[in-house]
């Protein structure tokens, strides 16, 4: 509870550090209009923005709730099983009839969960706009199911466990996340353990509190982008909404340490596959610290990061160029960019390695390559880096759900939408010395948490695979 | 201009342009054992070169500039024992040094742009695609051309592209993705000995006999400009059209020929089954379908996708097998079927363009299912599809489907990018209108009776494999030839109406004998 407060009043003091001007022209610059944000008596917050897409609207809903908050021990998974649960529909509008109205006005409708918020995405026809608001205010307030119908939709997330058995990456981010997190949440995958997700069809009782405890107006952000009308939106939204009420509860999340040893964890995979690796060094969250200084300099980090993942594992970096083009010692090589969290998270890099090669020489080279960022960078380069950025942004945004997607992240990790300019603003100021700061300080072995992949015993270890971290469920 | 002259000059001494300067390439010898399998006795025949490539063009404010370069040319085109050749061919292209850059030169340039330059190699196409924002056209248009015109296929290059493409069909396709495994299994079985009956990614023996000179060869001989259709899309200065046109005019070679016709899709008699046994697998993976003559250009494609999507539009929930197997029942993550070959674009629910093909097939896919419950599934999807040929759909059933698709697929074209891919798409098949226009106007003009009719003249049951990713196969392969019933268990108590369906699907005929059963270790597909 205390922890959000300090972090929208840190926010609330922020936003006068961007000026207006200045947020203007970013987000004409990543928009193409600026987009308008409200906020409702009881908490609801509604931000859009008109893009060139004639005929078409992107009506998204952001619960801030993800399996950050899945914090009872044998309950991992349960904010994506929720997720389902959302498609279950109401007293008024039963799950049929929702899916009928839906289809009749041709949307695309879907959602999905991930560690920090759950994203519901309806694009449709945007003269469909009026009954979708309709439909989304009654599901969201009055969502209604039987014991029977929550029972049969954990087969469904069964099931979508089982598309991914066959990879062994599942296991991996499994792995990762435990030896990473002993305390945290972040220490389970989104999609929850097997053996949480088995127990699932006893918890019916829990899945009602869920409702009520984390799908509440001030928990939740109404994101419409493309061919939309903001007065009109705001009068319906008012209209379907504006009698929902609720407090989102603030379950006590475990702070993990600060890491003080890596860890590492080998597993033996039994069908055929290159050995391969993660390795993931603990780095801040995306918004830190109790004033607004302490907040910009968290996010000239993050920053400074997601530059650290272009000058050292992008096609072009020293490192790739090393190992998969010339040597042919990996075959795949890159990092998980773009990924902001609310806690502290993990900043990853993936490798695939050829046949017979062995893990220890490459963790060595990765952690080199890192190494060499912390002793200096080449302007140039930072500056190729800052460039990609910008216009990887401006080609992501092709069409409405791509814009309110890319607002839903922002406004899931940083509380409002002018957390995204102020982290424009600190993309553009990064430094030489803010590169080599984050690769030295957060970069190093003692924060460096390895998952290693091949078939059979890891051939780089000298005795057993190393005992995991404390389970946390 | 001058530049592009030179260029063009400099690309001769590489053997990759030239006309008739550089003369015909022929295929080394093989040098081992195995010369793959013969497909056909008589060779086909093959299509007349056109003058120059087609011209699409998607004019749009768009600053975002998309330009495709589609070849007639996709893995049919891979000469018997070579399988795999067009795929390592246009990735080498796409993902190697090219002019005067090498790889890493070439990275380096792209990557402030953020412009991206890949292949996707497909059974009857291969296209290149560039992306870049409209501040740095001019830069990366000279990039890009290179990577078509003066690609410098270096023997490292083609190596580590070799050995990644190897390793995502023995290794990641084999045992790290079922569903994917499936699907592939699928075509393998309804296109075995045709040219179509191997992935994108070839076959093991085929991969491992390539040579640097057999990729040289091949793109002389496919990948070029008679066979080429430019598309562009965005916002791009005047004369750019005609400045790609005349750089790609000159991808010619007097080794270039034209398209092969293919050979009927193979037939068989009743329905089978396809069961690739996969001693490790924890889930079981079902594709089925099987080879139609309906292409996009036919004139009931629109019912075809209309019945489809009764079945399972893709990632939607609208469909009967969606609602039934995981709706109602819990079985699994999602059921779809397709009126033609389907590959996801990216996280989108929406297909990739420039993927037409010759010929096509009709599928259902089921997404992995526990294996208790598998052949119960496999029995209620047969099921469904012999309900449709038999009933059809109520005019209230057609006229929920028609309004869903017919605002649904706004969605397909979005970006103009898309919508460059599907006029290309249009192209190919010489059909117009525009794609999703013509599917409107199909759909408009259905009523029940009509699409009974093409659903019953097209969709045929008694013609359907089914490809099966299964770590108890001969368990599996006895029940269903048997036609035991494979009884079913739910967590909760389930409505009546499914109690009473259930009773009809835990026994439902499958009518597929144990000889028309294949079982095929996982460890022999994609081998050779």
């Amino acid at each position: 509870m205390i922890r959000t407060t300090v972090l929208l009043s840190s926010a609330l003091a922020a936003l006068s550090i961007v000026s207006s001007a200045a947020r203007a022209q970013d987000a004409h610059a990543v928009f193409g209009a600026e987009p308008r944000v409200e906020r409702l008596s009881n908490g609801l917050t509604v931000i859009s923005v008109h893009t060139e897409s004639p005929g078409i609207v992107a009506y998204y809903t952001l619960v801030r709730v993800g399996s950050r908050d899945e914090v009872e021990p044998g309950h991992s998974g349960f904010a994506h099983l929720f997720e389902h649960m959302m498609f279950r529909g109401t007293d008024a509008v039963p799950a049929a009839r929702y899916e009928e109205l839906l289809q009749s006005f041709g949307a695309d409708n879907n959602a999905y969960t991930s560690q920090d918020f759950t994203l519901y995405t309806v694009t449709t026809p945007s003269a469909s706009l009026p009954q979708v608001i309709e439909l989304e205010a009654d599901r969201f307030q009055h969502l209604s199911y039987t014991e029977e119908v929550f029972r049969t939709e954990t087969g469904a997330v069964h099931g979508e466990y089982d598309t991914q058995r066959s990879s062994p990456m599942l296991p991996m981010w499994e792995a990762l996340s435990e030896i990473a997190f002993s305390r945290h949440t972040y220490g389970h995958t989104t999609l929850g353990y097997l053996r949480d997700i088995e127990a699932m069809p006893e918890r019916y009782d829990y899945s009602r509190r869920f409702f009520t405890r984390f799908y509440t107006p001030d928990d939740c952000t109404i994101i419409a982008a493309g061919d939309v009308d903001h007065a009109a939106l705001m009068a319906a939204v008012r209209e379907r909404y504006g009698s929902w009420r609720g407090r989102r509860d603030r379950p006590r999340v475990p702070v993990e340490p600060e890491p003080t040893a890596g860890a590492r964890r080998h597993i033996a995979w039994q069908a055929p596959a290159q050995p391969r690796m993660f390795v993931g060094w603990r780095v801040p969250g995306f918004v830190s610290g109790r004033s607004a200084r302490e907040r910009r300099a968290a996010l000239r980090t993050t920053a400074a990061l997601q530059v650290v993942h272009g000058l050292a594992f992008s096609e072009p970096s020293p490192l790739y160029q090393h190992m998969v083009v010339d040597q042919h010692r990996a075959l795949e090589l890159g990092s998980w960019s773009n990924e902001l969290s609310l806690d502290p998270s993990l900043f990853v890099a993936h490798v695939v390695l050829a046949d017979n090669e062995t893990f220890d020489p490459a963790i060595a080279e990765i952690q080199g390559a890192i190494d060499e960022l912390a002793s200096g960078v080449d302007a140039e380069r930072l500056d190729a880096v800052k460039s990609h950025a910008r216009y990887a942004l401006l080609m992501e945004l092709q069409t409405p759900s791509d814009v309110a997607d890319l607002i839903a992240r922002f406004v899931a990790v940083g509380s409002s939408l002018d957390v995204l300019y102020e982290y424009l603003e600190e993309l553009r100021a990064v430094t030489v010395e803010d590169v080599s700061r984050v690769a030295r300080e957060l970069l190093n072995d003692r924060r460096r948490f390895v998952v290693t992949l091949s078939r059979g015993a890891d051939p780089s270890a000298d005795g057993p695979p190393t005992p995991s971290a404390e389970d946390p469920s | 201009m001058r530049r592009a002259l030179t260029l063009g000059c400099a690309a001769l001494v590489l053997g990759s342009c030239g006309g008739s300067q550089s003369g015909p390439r022929e295929y080394p010898r093989m040098t081992e054992d195995g010369q793959g399998q013969s497909r056909d006795a008589a060779p086909l025949p093959r299509e007349a070169l056109a003058d120059a490539p087609r011209l699409v063009t998607e004019p749009s404010a768009s600053s975002i500039v998309t330009l495709r370069v589609a070849f007639d040319a996709g893995s049919a085109s891979d000469p018997a024992g070579r399988e795999g050749i067009t795929m390592v061919t246009a990735r080498t292209m796409a993902e190697g040094g090219a002019g005067e850059l090498s790889f890493a030169e070439l990275s380096r340039r792209l990557y402030p742009m953020a412009g991206t330059i890949s292949a996707q190699v497909s059974r009857d196409e291969t296209v290149f695609i560039g992306q870049v924002h409209a501040d740095h056209l001019d830069a990366f248009y000279e990039l890009f051309r290179d990577v078509l015109t003066r690609p410098r296929l270096s023997e490292e290059d083609f190596e580590r592209v070799r050995d990644q493409v190897m390793n995502e069909l023995a290794v990641d396709l084999r045992s790290s993705n079922d569903e994917a495994l499936g699907k592939e299994a699928l075509e393998l079985a309804l296109y075995e000995g045709h040219p179509y009956g191997h992935p994108a990614e070839g076959t093991v023996a085929g991969l491992r006999r390539l040579r640097i000179d057999d990729v040289r060869a091949h793109r002389d001989q496919e990948l070029c400009a008679g066979r080429a259709t430019i598309g562009i899309a965005g916002s791009v200065p005047e004369g750019f059209a005609q400045r790609m046109e005349r750089d790609l005019s000159r991808l010619s070679s007097g080794a270039c020929v034209g398209r092969q016709a293919l050979p009927a899709p193979p037939s068989h008699e009743g329905p089978r089954v396809f069961l690739v046994h996969k001693p490790d697998a924890q889930a079981v993976a079902v594709s089925m379908g099987f080879a139609y003559d309906v292409r996009r250009d036919h004139p009931d494609y629109p019912a075809m996708v209309l019945a489809a999507a009764w079945l399972g539009q893709h990632r939607q929930f609208i469909g009967r097998l969606m609602q039934a197997i995981r709706g109602e029942r819990g079985l699994n993550y999602g059921d779809y079927a397709y009126a033609e070959e389907f590959t996801q674009e990216g996280w989108s629910r929406f297909p990739v363009t420039n993927d037409a093909r010759r010929q096509q097939h009709f599928s259902i896919w089921l997404r992995p299912l526990r294996p208790e419950t598998a052949h119960f599934a496999i029995r209620l999807a047969v099921r469904e599809l012999d309900r449709l040929v038999r009933e059809g759909l109520t005019r209230e059933q057609l006229d929920h489907v028609r309004t869903f698709l017919t605002q649904y697929y706004a969605l397909y074209t979005q970006t103009a990018s898309r919508r460059l891919g599907y006029a290309m798409d249009d192209a190919f098949y010489a059909s117009s209108p525009a794609y999703v226009e013509r599917l409107r106007a199909g759909w408009a003009e259905l009523t029940p009776e009509s699409l009974h009719e093409a659903i019953r003249r097209h969709l045929d049951p008694s013609r359907l494999t089914i490809a099966i990713v299964a770590s108890d196969a001969n368990e599996l392969a006895d029940a269903i030839a048997s036609d035991a019933a494979s009884p079913i268990t739910y967590a909760t108590t389930v409505s009546a109406e499914v109690t009473a369906e259930d009773r009809e699907i835990v026994g439902y005929p499958l009518h597929i004998p144990r000889e028309r059963i294949r079982i095929v270790p996982v460890s022999q597909l994609f081998e050779r």
